[in-house]
C-alpha cells in the first residue's frame, strides 16, 4: 500500500512530524539504541 | 509499502483543495495535514502519528505505553501552537506585520517563561525514564521521540540566542536530538530534497526581533 500525505508545499509546518514518521518507519522497524532492524513488509 | 508527498508533485495542491472541499467525505479533516492509508482518512498531527506509530513499530504494544506516548505528543502539540502564536499572537487571519508588536511581547514569554518549562519538562521525562534517558518511552523508539527532534531543530532555528542559553538546562534532550539526527533513515533524509529547510512561512520563523539578544 502507499499511504498519501497531504500538507501545504514550500514548508515544514506540521507536516513535518509525519514526515519524519514517514521517513523512519513504514520502510523500517527501528529500536530506540540501535539502527535498523527488519523491514515491515 | 511507501509514501507520497502529494503536494510536492504538479497539482498536488489541487487534490488536496479538492479532498477537504469533497461534500462526500463523511469523517473530513478539518485542515491539513491528513493522511491518506487505503480507507483510512485520518486527520490531525498526533492522530496520524498515532496510527503510523501503531502500524509500524514507532509505538509500545501496551495501552499504559501507548496512551503515555500520545500524552507527551500532545504536549508538543500544546508547544508548537505556543510557538506558533509568538508570529501570530492576535490572529492566523493576519499578518504577521499587522502583530509585530504583540508577537515582541508574546515571543519575551515564549522564550522567558514558556520554554524553560516545556524543555524542563520533556529534561524530567527523559531523566526519570526507568529503561534509561535514550529515549522518551521505555527503552524504544517512538513518534514522541522523532517530534522531539522536530522541536528542537525547529527552536534553534527560530530562537537560536535564546536556545544557546535554554540547551544546557536540558542536556538530555539535546543528546536526544542529536542521536535522532543520525539515525540512518533520519541523517539520509535530512540529506535529502525532500526536506525542506526552515523558512518564515512554516510555524518555526527567524525573525531576529523575536529571539533574545546575543
Amino acid at each position: 500500500m502507499r499511504y498519501e500525505l497531504y500538507y501545504w508545499p514550500g514548508i515544514q509546518g506540521r507536516g513535518e512530524f509525519v514526515r519524519l514518521a514517514l521517513e523512519e518507519a513504514v520502510w523500517t522497524t527501528s529500536t530506540c539504541a540501535g539502527t535498523t532492524a527488519a523491514r515491515t513488509q | 509499502m511507501d509514501y507520497v508527498d502529494v503536494c510536492r508533485n504538479h497539482g498536488g495542491e489541487d487534490a488536496m483543495m479538492a479532498m477537504l472541499e469533497d461534500g462526500r467525505v463523511a469523517r473530513p479533516p478539518f485542515a491539513p495535514p491528513f493522511l491518506k492509508a487505503g480507507r483510512h482518512l485520518i486527520g490531525q498531527t498526533a492522530n496520524i502519528l498515532r496510527f503510523l506509530g501503531e502500524h509500524h513499530g514507532l509505538a509500545p504494544g501496551d495501552e499504559r505505553g501507548r496512551l503515555w506516548t500520545q500524552q507527551l505528543q500532545l504536549t508538543i502539540a500544546d508547544l508548537v501552537a505556543e510557538v506558533h502564536d509568538t508570529h501570530h499572537p492576535i490572529a492566523s487571519s493576519l499578518y504577521y506585520e499587522d502583530q509585530k508588536r504583540e508577537a515582541k511581547r508574546r515571543a519575551a514569554d515564549l522564550r522567558g517563561r514558556r520554554l524553560p518549562k516545556f524543555l524542563g519538562y520533556f529534561e524530567r521525562v527523559l531523566v526519570r525514564n526507568s529503561r534509561g534517558a535514550n529515549c522518551l518511552v521505555a527503552g524504544r523508539l517512538t513518534y514522541a521521540d522523532l517530534s522531539l527532534f522536530q522541536v528542537v531543530a525547529g527552536l534553534r532555528y527560530a530562537f537560536p540566542n535564546a536556545m544557546r542559553a535554554l540547551e544546557a538546562q536540558s542536556p538530555a534532550v539535546i543528546r536526544l536530538h542529536d542521536r535522532i539526527r543520525e539515525r540512518p533513515r533520519i541523517a539520509a533524509y535530512l540529506g535529502s530534497a525532500r526536506r525542506l529547510p526552515f523558512n518564515e512561512e512554516g510555524i518555526f520563523r527567524h525573525y531576529p526581533e523575536l529571539d533574545a539578544g546575543r
